[in-house]
């Protein structure tokens, strides 16, 4: 039972971590109705930045801003430089660009910050909390990055239920034609969904760097975790994409534990199959025909 | 011309002869360029099979897959492990043969693309995405759950059926195809995989290091004393004088230590050495090797078949998909994509429509598969990744998604574009970092590039200009 | 695509080599060698996840070349060495290794990394008698004479290690009555690791294991399992990005049993840069065999000497640096023992008789012999310090096979000195 409990604990602040970057995904899908691939690479560049930042300044706090400032400017500038063009006239195409800016993502960062792996400071303790006579896996550093993803949530869906900035998103992102129509100007819809998008992944990057180390490949198979996530959590649902990043983690600490981590791709597929078999639009999602 | 249209099965006939002269072009091609070029030919004519498949999938049916290489792998290994492991065709008990290897391999894909294709009918766009990308990552993570039967994430290697004589055997029964007659036949199924049990190591001969006594004793802890040091050294035949070591000092500019070269060349040691070992001394018995190396036939150029395999392969499967794509199925398909509901009224099944698409390409990518293992006479994990899976999306968007022919453009760029940035970010002098990175940052560069070129991939973009010229032609005739 | 029609070429070759004939003696020269060249090849990734550290033993390799070819050379040939980038990717290294071979006309391989791409093309280089040196691995597989008698591993193998870590636990009286347990990374380490274990005959209260590519997740839920077993030893066999990620996660969960790690997950540079100054602490004590002379060794001739070469190629002192300049040395002395007029055959002779010559910084013996292409035999059992320096623990070395029988055997050996200016 307390092996239970520990592997519930250890799985809570990596499905955290899963769960940013789900919502990066989420936002990007709700208001260019793609999947962009740059996603987990536009991350592990911003964090490069805030380790920079970091190893000059000495501050964690002011590495999170720049990183949240250059996951804006970067999700920004691929939305202009490779997104607009080609999103109109060609979805898939477009999708295929953003593998493109994760290839040239990955070797730009291994030209500059070159390709061995590099720690990160974590800003509050990252040792176990004692409690009741015995250390349990999860820290002070756990507990922030659970707050951070609580926080971001909360302001995400207050920005985009009570707000005319976040209504106007949504109405750009679900009906362009008559939203413009409106008076909404649907570009700067799109590229304020790409912009938040580039800065919550950013803080994600941040949030994970300390524990798994940064490299240039090292967010790889978050992109996996972090898509199926969003996926089964309905690709247009925040509280989907949290709960299911959430509970990614907890299934890979569980399977790690009690079976062979080897396993957690085989069952994240699976559970991944299975539910799109019983829910085709995902959880949280709502029926309707929609396309890519 | 007429006459031969209004034929009955025309369209079959045609597709036929226009399939066998490509191939007849091709093998002439094959037979008349660098081996390089030939192996390069191999890769491409193999990514062509699996992008057939992507044509169809992708441009006829619509359903976006970021997972075709897992069902490459799926091909791959059924290919290695029928190859290694059956004799005979169960129930027939024919004798076995690579062509029924090919044939196990596209059932395997037909199967697990019936499966997938399954449940993927239900799914739309991204959902479908994200199932697929789970199969990319999934499927090759299950070899590494059976390491005895699936060589783990080592792979397996398999016995590639060359023509006799075209390949010394590497024959794990013990001895050395020694015969230089160049008429050894590969003993098919002996060469299981790298970490096969039937291994035999040669035992150590420790007698000059062995200090016989085996226990574990406190003086067996090292002490400053055992510490190797220059003055350390047994000096007893070694002769190490301090002027021996290498040192800052030694050092001008650059690396030359300003010795001249017969100085360099230690009292004639070397000498020595070359007349012991010139031409085909004594030695030469003792080379372990030697026959097996003179068992190599010339003649035999292995790019040179690898080619032939893999062109022979991708024309029968472009004959089949010819066939479909312009044909009523090919309809079907493009039906189903542009408008479901429309094609259910006139009693077109849309999940059955979809599910066969996946089926045939599914079929294709195993197809592929197989060949890909014969071309590297390996099957593992590591060469069926994601990479491999998003490879093939990448070709099938830049070549042009709704044509045959974009997916031969594709299998084209998949090869070449590689070499271009190779060729492109070549020795400059830079920083190793950049130096490195560069092929990869202008790779991903160059595909953002040519998707912003052309939207419609090469072919698409190509036949809008034809429309576009076409179209300025009426309007100046009208 | 640039397709070359070869017809002409071939067919003037042709005429050219019959003017030729009869000037020329009947042995016909290997590919790769002239009068005064000598290509090598190299498969390796540069670029991906499996890069780091393993990157810099081409550019070390290179640096010593240049050092051999600033004076003299090699016989008077001096080594030109090409290196592909394989990403670690077996499909990668068949391409790489067919350009090498067809474009490039490489003498010999050198130097090939990984056990899965090296897979890809073992039986191809065999079959051409390419002499295949040095491959970089502790994949045991390819120490097979019989069936590749091309091919030359140089690196002690994964199942020596581990009969040797086996050996040394059941021996130390400070760690015999551990309780131990087993961590290990799926694929080929664990493999490798289950044989030469069940060989010593170690017995291990639980066994764990973690996903090569499980880079995200954090090992907090093998650690609990670890710790709930109550292991004192626990036995860590992976990579050295998983090695800070676990030392890291133990710390955080107040786990602190005594670590033994592989000699390949343990290199200190990459230590340092991933958990920086909690590196000290968290690595000191630390069990980890190895094989070369420990590289803060600057005393001793060899350690001092490759240094020299690293720091005139501005390249930073670390394992990998130190093991590629080694392993080339090595290769520079089997070219030249394969004399004057060199051939692949004659390199695979001088290696098969003469190797017991070649000096290098291990400090354990290499057998390669017409049965035997094993490499270096074995390993010595050292400690790591809060400098992330090894200290080495036993004045004996432990050698043992890669077979799945046999357990390490206790032994005594004394490398013999540098040749003069580490020259070959």
């Amino acid at each position: 039972m307390t092996n239970f409990v520990d592997y519930l604990l250890g799985g809570f602040s990596n499905g955290a971590v899963i769960a940013l970057m789900a919502l990066a995904i989420v936002l990007v899908w709700r208001s260019t109705r793609m999947v962009n691939f740059a996603q987990v690479g536009q991350a592990m560049f911003t964090t490069y930045v805030a380790l920079t930042v970091q190893q000059s300044s000495g501050s964690w706090v002011l590495a999170l801003v720049v990183a949240m400032a250059a996951g804006l400017v970067l999700g920004i500038v691929v939305f202009f430089l490779v997104i607009r063009p080609v999103k109109n006239s060609d979805s898939t195409g477009a999708i295929i660009a953003t593998f493109g800016v994760l290839i040239a993502l990955q070797a730009g960062a291994g030209m500059i910050w070159g390709g061995d792996p590099q720690g990160f400071l974590t800003p509050v303790d990252n040792s176990g909390i004692e409690f009741a006579g015995r250390i349990w896996p999860i820290s002070l550093y756990d507990i922030l990055v659970l707050v951070v993803t609580a926080a971001l949530v909360i302001g995400l869906t207050l920005l985009f239920t009570k707000t005319n900035l976040g209504l106007s998103m949504r109405a750009a992102a679900f009906n362009p034609e008559v939203a413009r129509l409106s008076g909404v100007r649907v570009n700067r819809m799109l590229i304020t969904g790409w912009a938040i998008a580039g800065a919550t992944g950013a803080v994600g990057g941040v949030l994970i760097a300390p524990v798994s180390t940064i490299s240039p490949n090292s967010f790889d198979i978050l992109l996996v975790f972090a898509f199926t996530a969003a996926v089964i959590g309905g690709l247009d649902s925040l509280i989907g994409a949290v709960t299911f990043g959430i509970g990614t983690g907890l299934v890979i600490s569980l399977v790690s534990g009690y079976s062979d981590s080897g396993n957690a791709p085989i069952v994240a597929l699976v559970l991944l199959a299975l539910n799109l078999l019983l829910k085709p639009d995902g959880v949280f999602g709502h029926h309707g025909a929609r396309s890519v | 011309m007429k006459t031969l249209r209004s034929f009955p099965g025309n369209r079959i006939v045609w597709h036929a002869i226009i399939v066998g002269v490509v191939w007849l072009l091709l093998l002439l091609l094959n037979n008349n360029i660098d081996p390089l070029y030939s192996a390069y030919l191999a890769l491409v004519a193999m990514y062509a099979t699996a992008m057939f498949g992507m044509t169809i999938l992708v441009g006829l049916s619509g359903q976006v897959s970021l997972g075709n290489g897992a069902l490459m792998a799926v091909g791959g290994y059924v290919f290695a492990l029928t190859s290694m492991n059956w004799q005979t065709v169960p129930f027939f008990g024919w004798e076995w043969n690579a062509v029924w290897s090919m044939v196990f391999a596209g059932l395997g894909g037909v199967l697990i693309g019936g499966i997938i294709g399954g449940l993927a009918a239900r799914l739309k766009g991204p959902y479908l995405a994200g199932l697929t990308l789970g199969v990319a990552v999934g499927v090759p993570a299950i070899t590494n759950r059976f390491p005895e039967l699936l060589g783990g994430e080592n792979g397996l290697m398999l016995t590639v059926p060359y023509p006799a004589g075209g390949y010394a055997a590497m024959d794990a029964g013990g001895e050395i195809a020694g015969e230089a007659d160049g008429d050894v036949v590969v003993d098919p199924g002996t060469d299981e995989g790298a970490t096969g049990e039937d291994q035999q190591y040669a035992e150590l001969d420790l007698t000059e290091f062995d200090q016989g006594n085996d226990s574990f004793a406190e003086g067996d802890l090292l002490t400053e004393g055992d510490l190797l040091t220059e003055e350390n050294f047994d000096a007893g035949s070694d002769q190490f004088a301090e002027d021996d070591l290498l040192t800052e000092e030694d050092f001008g500019t650059g690396t030359d230590l300003g010795i001249d070269e017969t100085a360099a060349d230690p009292g004639g040691d070397a000498g020595g050495d070359a007349a012991g070992f010139d031409g085909a001394g004594q030695d030469e018995s003792e080379l372990a090797g030697g026959g097996l190396i003179d068992a190599f036939d010339s003649e035999f150029i292995i790019e040179r078949w690898q080619a032939s395999m893999a062109i022979a392969v991708a024309c029968i499967v472009a004959f089949a998909a010819l066939n479909l794509v312009r044909g009523r199925q090919g309809r079907v398909w493009k039906a189903v994509r542009d408008d479901p509901v429309a094609a259910a009224v006139v009693g077109i099944s849309p999940s059955g429509s979809k599910v066969s698409a996946f089926v045939v390409s599914s079929l294709f990518a195993a197809l592929a598969g197989a060949v890909f293992a014969q071309i590297l006479s390996f099957i593992g994990p590591g060469a069926f990744g994601l990479g491999l899976s998003l490879s093939l999306l990448v070709g099938i968007v830049l070549g042009g998604r709704a044509s045959l022919l974009g997916a031969i453009i594709g299998a084209l760029l998949l090869v070449w574009l590689p070499e271009l940035v190779d060729g492109l970010s070549g020795e400059r002098g830079w920083p190793e970092q950049i130096t490195n990175n560069a092929p990869n940052l202008l790779y991903g560069l160059l595909v953002v590039v040519v998707v912003l070129a052309a939207p419609g991939g090469i072919t698409g973009t190509f036949k809008s200009w034809i429309d576009k010229a076409k179209g300025r032609g009426r309007a100046t005739l009208s | 695509m640039r397709f070359k029609f070869a017809t002409g070429t071939v067919a003037l070759g042709t005429a050219a080599a019959m003017a030729l004939a009869t000037a020329l003696p009947a042995q016909a020269a290997d590919p790769g060698v002239t009068s005064n060249k000598i290509v090598i090849g190299m498969t390796t990734p540069l670029t991906g996840p499996a890069a780091p550290g393993y990157k810099d033993i081409p550019v070390a390799a290179a640096a010593y070349f240049d050092y051999v070819n600033a004076n003299g050379g090699i016989n008077g040939r001096k080594v030109d060495l090409r290196v592909f980038d394989d990403q670690y990717n077996p499909a990668l290294a068949k391409k790489g290794t067919s350009q090498l071979i067809l474009r490039d006309k490489i003498f010999a391989m050198y130097g090939a990394l990984g056990t899965p791409t090296h897979s890809a093309v073992v039986q191809d280089l065999n079959r051409r008698g390419i002499p295949d040196l040095f491959v970089n691995t502790g994949g045991a597989s390819f120490d097979n004479p019989r069936k590749y008698p091309t091919t030359f591993p140089y690196f002690p193998s994964y199942v020596v290690e581990s009969k040797v870590m086996g050996y040394y636990m059941a021996n130390d009286p400070a760690l015999k009555d551990k309780v131990k347990c087993l961590f290990y990374q799926d694929g080929e380490f664990g493999d490798n690791a289950k044989v030469g274990f069940n060989a010593a005959g170690t017995k291990f209260a639980t066994t764990t294991s973690y996903y090569s590519g499980q880079q995200v997740a954090p090992f907090s839920a093998q650690i609990s399992k670890l710790k709930s077993a109550g292991c004192e030893l626990v036995v860590f066999f992976g990579v050295t990005s998983a090695t800070a990620q676990l030392l890291g996660t133990a710390a955080k969960s107040g786990f602190a049993p005594t670590w033994m790690i592989t000699s390949v997950g343990s290199d200190p540079s990459v230590l340092k840069g991933s958990l920086g100054a909690a590196a000290g602490p968290l690595l000191k004590g630390v069990y980890a065999p190895s094989f070369l002379v420990p590289a803060q060794d600057t005393k001793n001739a060899y350690v001092s000497q490759m240094k020299v070469i690293a720091s005139r190629a501005g390249l930073e002192w670390n394992f990998y640096t130190y093991y590629g300049i080694n392993t080339a040395y090595v290769l520079a002395q089997a070219l030249k023992a394969a004399g004057k007029n060199l051939t692949r055959k004659g390199l695979i002779n001088a290696l098969q008789t003469k190797s017991k010559n070649f000096r290098s910084a291990a400090i354990v013996p290499m057998v390669i012999n017409s049965k035997s292409h094993q490499g270096l035999t074995g390993y010595y059992m050292g400690q790591y310090d809060a400098n992330l320096d090894i200290q080495r623990l036993t004045n004996y070395v432990m050698l043992a096979t890669s077979s799945s029988s046999g357990i390490a055997k206790k032994a005594t050996f004394r490398p013999a000195s540098p040749t003069k200016k580490l020259l070959p």
